[in-house]
């Protein structure tokens, strides 16, 4: 380590790319931005709410996926199917075979990055950061909040995401 | 929500952007290194296919690195810190240490060598890091014009 080199811990790192893309999503600025900084940030959490003993989000959705389909996917590759979906394979890959244009929604690809990563921060610290808030606050009155609380009520216990440590900070 | 099609130099021409004008404002350069880093990735391969070399094959020849060229590349992501700044693998140590000013500013540098060598470049995304190089760097020791 150099004089001028710092040690983070990747909590810190996450977080602040998680800060400034929820930052740049909420003051509508360049969302192929918010995308890859928020699948850093997602890529970063998920593996640390794993080496918590918690669920990330990619379990999570494995086993709603083994709810509505009856297979659990791989979660390798479940992850490559919906960073494809969210366009972040595109984002930041170009082989020699790729075209150079590809077709998204790129509104709805931020605004899934970024809940994927929100979840497992959530999971992980809970939701009093203000940037976290902020977001919330932004996907309760943009997404009717209030109707997707009133269905998640009816999803049975066992589809619930698990979470272990966190039960309080989260209610 | 509608889906459109883009190009992918103007995606990553955006990051660059968004790299750019978070670095000179003093904003969070762990952001900077992962957006350059995303956009150099997406400039490489199309300098690649204009037939020019990329930023990495010019470094390679000139320090006449017997290395392949993947190599020599992922071994300057990682000087940059690239990779460990989006990626946390099972096992892998939760610390990391480097010095985030250097790395945002190399990734920068990088990712603007190749994006000067493509067409439809626009000029006026590198102009605040210009001026703000002008100010604050050695311009011969970063071989910036």
């Amino acid at each position: 380590m150099t004089s001028t080199e710092k040690k983070y811990h990747k909590k810190e790192i996450a977080t602040e790319q998680l800060k400034t893309a929820i930052k740049l999503f909420l003051n509508e600025k360049d969302l192929s931005s918010v995308i890859i900084l928020a699948s850093a940030a997602g890529s970063i959490l998920s593996q640390l709410a794993r080496n918590a003993e918690e669920e990330p989000f990619i379990d999570y959705a494995c086993r709603i996926h083994n709810h509505i389909k009856k297979i659990t996917p791989g979660r390798e590759k479940y992850n490559h199917f919906i960073n494809i979906k969210l366009g972040i394979t595109s984002h930041k890959h170009m082989s020699d075979s790729d075209p150079e244009t590809v077709e998204l929604d790129l509104l709805r690809c931020a605004l899934d990055g970024l809940t994927i990563a929100v979840s497992d921060f959530v999971t992980l610290y809970g939701q009093e950061e203000p940037f976290i808030k902020a977001f919330l606050h932004w996907t309760w009155h943009n997404t009717n909040g209030k109707k997707l609380i009133e269905e998640f009520k009816d999803i049975p216990k066992n589809l619930i995401q698990k979470k272990k440590k966190n039960d309080k900070r989260n209610l | 929500m509608t889906k459109e099609t883009y190009k992918l130099f103007d995606l990553a021409a955006n990051q660059l952007e968004t790299a750019i004008m978070l670095f000179c404002s003093g904003d969070d350069k762990f952001s900077v290194i992962t957006l350059a880093g995303a956009a150099d990735v997406i400039f490489c391969q199309l300098v690649t296919r204009i037939g020019q070399d990329n930023f990495t094959k010019i470094i390679s020849k000139e320090e006449n690195d017997p290395r392949s060229i993947p190599e020599v590349g992922k071994d300057i992501n990682d000087t940059l810190h690239i990779n460990a700044l989006k990626h946390l693998d099972p096992g892998e140590d939760e610390y990391v240490s480097l010095d985030a000013d250097e790395c945002a500013l190399g990734a920068i540098l990088k990712a603007i060598a190749n994006y000067n060598m493509l067409e439809g470049k626009n000029e006026n995304l590198i102009n605040g890091f210009r001026a703000w190089a002008q100010i604050n760097l050695d311009l011969k020791k970063y071989n910036i014009n």
